[in-house]
């Protein structure tokens, strides 16, 4: 007597592959959407809202003006604990005037950066800002 | 007496029913870890979109009507409490920490009816301004995220936390 068509074992050991690469497909394509990317936003969001306060609070201008950078230390020390960052500010010759990196930061290979211009004393500066997470 | 054994008894059938059994399980093991992911996915995914929807209209806008602060909770349809990006209104955020008796309808104004929500206003010394929403319990997944603003001219920082009703 023939087999039926079920039990055939080179058709369960096909099945047994499909399945298997199903498996290894599926864990792929599910490993694309992780919460990497609501991070990304997270950190995108962290740096406007960094810079932002940083300018329209004055402290750009205070640490021009008055040639420290403690107040922005003291902001940027009080900021979200799991996120490092490094501030650098550039006059409009490219000329470093000042960085001040969070405390306890060491610069890793996935980091974010964020530019933002501002106008003091009619001369152009720009503030770089580098976020990554701890 | 037979002389050869039934097609039951072969070696080649039941090593077919191991895999066949094997395929099985494998099947019903896989279609619950996925439906799993997909369900948390989804549910983070939502979670997250209400989030980040909540912290564009709380953060970046004057909330609508603009002079929402002023208005009876029925004819508010968003909030913010902004004057500009990040620049507090003090009158939108008095109004605001003032809502608190209306938490329920004032989470539906803000787009996050099917959550909780938490929200500390301290200084940079950590003293604390104002506290808006219920209190989380420790044991709950929750959304978290800081937010800086500048009020009446100094950094105060909004301690915000999301989770699951």
């Amino acid at each position: 007597m023939k087999k039926g068509f079920i039990v055939l074992l080179d058709v369960l050991v096909a099945l047994l592959v499909s399945f298997l690469l199903f498996a290894i497909i599926s864990q792929y394509v599910f490993n694309v959407y992780t919460f990497d990317n609501y991070k990304y936003v997270n950190i995108i969001g962290y740096e406007t809202n960094v810079l932002t306060v940083l300018e329209k609070s004055n402290l750009f201008y205070d640490a021009l003006e008055n040639n420290t950078t403690n107040n922005i230390r003291h902001f940027l020390n009080r900021t979200n604990k799991n996120v490092c960052a490094e501030l650098t500010v550039y006059d409009s010759s490219d000329n470093l005037l000042f960085t001040v990196r969070k405390q306890n930061c060491q610069l890793t290979d996935s980091y974010n950066v964020m530019y933002r211009s501002f106008i003091y004393n009619n001369n152009f500066y720009l503030a770089k800002l580098v976020a990554w997470y701890k | 007496m037979l002389t050869h054994k039934g097609q039951f008894f072969t070696l080649e059938y039941l090593f077919s029913v191991i895999i066949f059994l094997a395929v099985i399980v494998l099947f019903i093991g896989l279609n619950s870890t996925t439906s799993s992911i997909i369900n948390t996915t989804d549910s983070h995914k939502s979670i997250h979109n209400s989030f980040n929807n909540f912290l564009d209209i709380f953060c970046l806008s004057k909330g609508f009507p603009e002079n929402w602060e002023y208005l009876d909770l029925n004819s508010i349809e968003s909030i913010g409490i902004v004057k500009n990006n990040y620049i507090i209104d003090q009158n939108k955020y008095l109004k605001f920490l003032d809502l608190n008796s209306q938490y329920e309808e004032v989470k539906e104004k803000i787009g996050l009816g099917k959550y909780e929500l938490y929200i500390v206003f301290k200084d940079l010394d950590n003293h604390v301004l104002g506290k808006w929403g219920i209190v989380p319990d420790n044991n709950v997944e929750k959304i978290k995220t800081e937010r800086y603003f500048i009020y009446d001219n100094n950094i105060i920082v909004a301690n915000i936390r999301v989770w699951q009703r």
